[in-house]
């Protein structure tokens, strides 16, 4: 368990890599990142984006792949995007807008 | 994300977006260029002569025109969810319309009036094959939006406007329209604004001004409003009978569409969660303030029309002018973020990437749009007071401001991953 709560900080942390790069602020901070989930060596990250039918899906998602894969003990990586519960700003971490 | 207001992964390689950038900046420098020769005949009250009329179209076909093209090509795929149709004919209609503009203006100073029919013609064959470029895109979408129906709108505009312009060129050497020819000015300028240049203006601000200013959840009954009055006036006016039956209430439309979208605008900017805007935003609404001022100066400068040629200048510039800064403004929205979705997005994940705003300097942005809004400004206040030093040092200002933007925009095009 110990082990699982610091590969998810980890993960978490790579996350922080993904960023908006128009509001300046990672995905973590944005409050996009719903949930991650560790199966194993198998992560399984739940985002949104702010924009429902947003079309940089496939780059946030890309760079979900390759931040997540790059953490040690992770080797398979899922993204799943939802649009419930829908994103807005109130979900962005205080003090960062 | 808000990124993704102007990109996808079907959108266009940033060469075709990039061309039109590139030469629209260099309109801009050379337009402002122009206008400080010409800013003591606008003072003067002086509009109808050819190299004004030259420096006008630089503005609006090169600068406005040719910024639009290129926006549209990258903005399709977002706010249709499809690439556009022809990308090879988006690059020959750029060819064309840089062509185009090149001899037209060249050709107007020098009397050439050959040289302004082939100039006319080739700039409405760009248009025409833009908008039936436009056309077959839109046909594709799934979904039809409030975006959806405002270029839609502005495609059939596109292949109206040219067909005044051509008219107007002719009727230079064979004096055709007679006393309809500034009525038939007119219509032309109105029709292209409010036409093309505004409805495209509402579609884009629909999708990226709640982007970029982070403003969530805002009603958008207004701009739904003024795709309708902006298509219904613009309409009204590009019938080129009826006289005054037909002007007048295609006037009244259009005004009350672009106030339509001024409220849809304010709406946007005074619900945005973050409280700073960036010089390019600051930029857009010194351009809707602009426009916003045209708005009020348009019944007095249309009606007294000829009687008060400086007020009928000043609304002009107001009105060409706002469009130009709003324009100008999301030169630091569009290039900064299409530099970085194709040079630094891939890396994204892999290591930290700069942000959109971090490929710009601040300070080089706020200083050119200082630049343009106080010499746009001077610039309407040197031709009220009929003040041709105003006027004319007011353009140098102003054309210092398209110097320094360019040199900002150039500089971040050359941003590359260390």
């Amino acid at each position: 368990m110990e082990l699982n709560l610091t590969l998810l900080e980890r993960v978490y942390d790579a996350l922080r890599l993904v960023i908006d790069p128009e509001i300046g602020l990672d995905i973590v901070t944005l409050g996009l990142v719903y949930d991650v989930t560790l199966d194993g060596d198998a992560a399984d990250i739940t985002f949104s984006l702010t924009t429902r039918g947003c079309p940089m899906e496939h780059a946030i998602r890309g760079g979900i792949l390759q931040a997540v894969s790059q953490v040690e003990g992770v080797n398979t990586v899922r993204p799943h995007l939802v649009w419930d519960p829908a994103w807005h700003p109130g979900m962005v971490e205080p003090g960062y807008l | 994300m808000s990124a993704a207001g102007v990109s996808t992964a079907s959108s266009p390689p940033l060469r075709l977006p990039g061309e039109h950038f590139a030469a629209g900046l260099g309109a801009f420098v050379c337009g402002a260029i122009g206008l400080v020769l010409v800013a003591p005949d606008l003072a003067r009250g002086a509009f109808f002569l050819p190299h004004v009329v030259a420096v006008v179209h630089l503005f609006t076909l090169g600068w406005i025109m040719v910024s639009i093209f290129g926006a549209l090509c990258q903005f399709l795929p977002v706010a249709v969810d499809r690439a556009i149709r022809w990308e090879w004919l988006a690059h020959v209609t750029f060819a064309l319309q840089v062509a185009g503009v090149l001899i037209f203006v060249g050709a107007l100073p020098t009397g050439s009036a050959r040289g302004v029919h082939i100039g006319a013609a080739t700039i409405s064959a760009a248009f025409l094959l833009f908008a039936i470029n436009l056309a077959a895109t839109l046909a594709g979408a799934r979904t039809h939006s409030l975006t959806w129906w405002a270029l839609a709108g502005a495609s059939l505009f596109l292949a109206i406007t040219p067909v005044f312009g051509v008219v107007l060129a002719i009727n230079l050497d064979q004096g055709l329209l007679g006393a309809e020819r500034f009525v038939t000015i007119a219509r032309h300028v109105h029709v292209a604004i409010g036409g093309v240049v505004l409805l495209v203006m509402v579609g884009v601000a629909h999708r990226l001004l709640p982007m970029f200013l982070l403003a969530h959840g805002v009603d958008s009954r207004a701009g739904g409003i003024a795709v309708g009055l902006l298509f219904s006036g613009a309409l009204l006016l590009a019938i080129p009978i009826g006289g005054m039956v037909t002007a007048a209430p295609g006037a009244i439309l259009l005004a009350a569409g672009l106030l339509a979208f001024l409220v849809q605008a304010l709406a946007f900017y005074r619900h945005r969660v973050r409280r700073h805007i960036d010089p390019g935003m600051r930029l857009a609404a010194a351009g809707l303030i602009g426009l916003a001022a045209a708005l009020i100066a348009a019944p007095l400068a249309l009606s007294a029309g000829l009687a008060n040629p400086q007020l009928l200048i000043a609304y002009h510039l107001l009105l060409l002018g706002g469009v130009s800064l709003f324009v100008a403004g999301h030169y630091y929205k569009i290039v900064p973020f299409l530099i970085w979705y194709h040079r630094f997005g891939p890396l994204v994940g892999l290591r930290p990437v700069p942000k959109v705003h971090e490929l710009y300097s601040a300070r080089a942005a706020s200083i050119a749009g200082g630049l343009l809004m106080a010499g746009w400004l001077g610039l309407v206040v040197g031709v009220i007071l009929g003040s041709p030093l105003v006027a004319r040092a007011s353009a140098l200002v102003f054309a210092a401001g398209t110097i320094v933007e360019a040199i900002a925009v150039a500089r971040i095009a050359q941003r590359r991953p260390a």
